[in-house]
């Protein structure tokens, strides 16, 4: 179960604040090692919509003493490794901003930009997790890329690859 | 050529890379010749690789990941306990059918099963399969009717004269196994003898004795002596109301030189 990474991140995008989420990692490692039945996966990654699946119902079960303060509380912006150049310095102030536009949005929205766009998951593993149809995943995901570029796009360029 | 209001709706399955092979060729193909579309897709291309770039986004600390390394380190433990536990168990398991069986064998009503058969012979209740007081005759006869070989000796060896008479023999059940009885007589009296191979029947009785490198138990029921003893593989019980020590009766057939040292310490003890 060498998914913590994620895992963690899942954790944060729903409870928003770092020691709540750290305590809902654990309650959540704490029921699926306890599983009678686990899934037999190839590698780490494959585990993943089970397991998140447990922690939104971890969450989901005991939301009423999972904080869900409206104040966001950043943490320090991670720090890029080697010499501060200027695309690391524009990254850098990238991740404080996405951050702080992601933790701003509603948990329902944070959740499925932390899914897809984080952890990679399809829209498959998605709805499975969040037990609702792939259409409703599409639309929830573009109402939150909407919230995001309302909130980034001042500060984003456009990046044009064609 | 794909219209724009089939492509709309379907920009973000090709960023999130829900569509491939034929479908995404022609969803390229459309951008390289739609402006509006182009302009759609790269709003959408923006805000998903700002919101990519800034992974992780969140950092694990470092104490939670001590914390749920801990947690699997002891579950791992847990589940190596679990099945050395479980070999253990199956192991008891084991030891505890083997106990069953040897539980179930029979350690306490042979002998009453050879008196009380003894008793019905006496009582002419009982008759013999074959009547014959060849040994060679009889043991012809058990040999194809029983599970195990079984040559009748002629005792006492040497010529002597015999004390006592084959009369016959005859098949028996015990608990489901086969049970070979023979009939004897001497100075009137019978003497019966059951053999059987079956594991399941073990010799039992009073007290035990040790001698020549097997052991005897001796019991007494109702005026009657009952010796069991298990050699090579088959169990013996021997009934009789001989007015002799347990030990002498066995020499009253077994006694040439050979075998007499199987008693001897039995005569001493007894």
């Amino acid at each position: 179960m060498g998914c913590n990474a994620s895992l963690y991140r899942y954790a944060r995008s729903l409870c928003g604040e770092p020691r709540e989420a750290e305590e809902l990692l654990q309650e959540t490692y704490k029921r699926a090692l306890a599983a009678k039945r686990k899934p037999v996966v190839a590698n780490a990654d494959e585990i993943r919509p089970w397991i998140f699946t447990i922690m939104r119902h971890v969450w989901q079960n005991e939301i009423r003493r999972i904080s869900r303060a409206k104040e966001v509380v950043f943490e320090e912006a991670p720090v890029v490794s080697g010499e501060y150049t200027e695309f690391g310095m524009t990254r850098k102030l990238l991740v404080s901003e996405v951050r702080a536009a992601v933790d701003s949005l509603p948990v329902m929205w944070r959740e499925i930009i932390v899914m897809r766009d984080m952890e990679d998951l399809s829209y498959a593993e998605i709805a499975a997790i969040l037990g609702c149809p792939l259409g409703t995943v599409m639309s929830r995901l573009a109402r939150a890329r909407d919230a995001l570029r309302e909130l980034l796009m001042p500060r984003v360029p456009e990046v044009r690859r064609w | 050529m794909v219209r724009c209001s089939e492509v709309r709706p379907r920009i973000a399955l090709y960023v999130d890379r829900e569509v491939t092979g034929a479908e995404a060729l022609e969803f390229e193909a459309h951008l390289t010749e739609c402006a509006e579309c182009r302009r759609e897709y790269d709003h959408l291309r923006g805000i998903v690789d700002a919101v990519r770039g800034a992974r992780p986004l969140y950092e694990v600390p470092e104490r939670s990941h001590v914390a749920v390394e801990g947690m699997v380190a002891d579950w791992e433990r847990r589940q190596r306990q679990r099945r050395w536990v479980s070999a253990v168990a199956a192991a008891a398991v084991l030891i505890a059918v083997a106990a069953a069986w040897w539980v179930s064998a029979d350690r306490s009503g042979y002998e009453q099963f050879a008196a009380q058969t003894h008793r019905n012979y006496a009582r002419k209740t009982f008759p013999l399969d074959i009547a014959s007081s060849q040994p060679k005759v009889v043991s012809d006869w058990l040999e194809p009717r029983i599970p195990f070989h079984l040559t009748l000796p002629n005792y006492p060896e040497g010529g002597g004269p015999k004390r006592y008479a084959l009369a016959g023999a005859r098949l028996m059940q015990y608990r489901g196994e086969d049970v070979a009885y023979l009939a004897y007589e001497m100075d009137r009296k019978p003497i019966s003898l059951l053999i059987s191979s079956s594991a399941r029947i073990l010799p039992s009785g009073g007290e035990s004795y040790q001698s020549g490198g097997l052991t005897f138990y001796f019991s007494s029921e109702q005026g009657l002596r009952i010796i069991t003893w298990k050699d090579k593989g088959l169990t013996y019980a021997q009934v009789s109301d001989l007015d002799v020590k347990g030990a002498e009766s066995c020499v009253i057939c077994h006694g040439a030189a050979g075998e007499r040292r199987k008693f001897e310490e039995l005569r001493k003890r007894m």
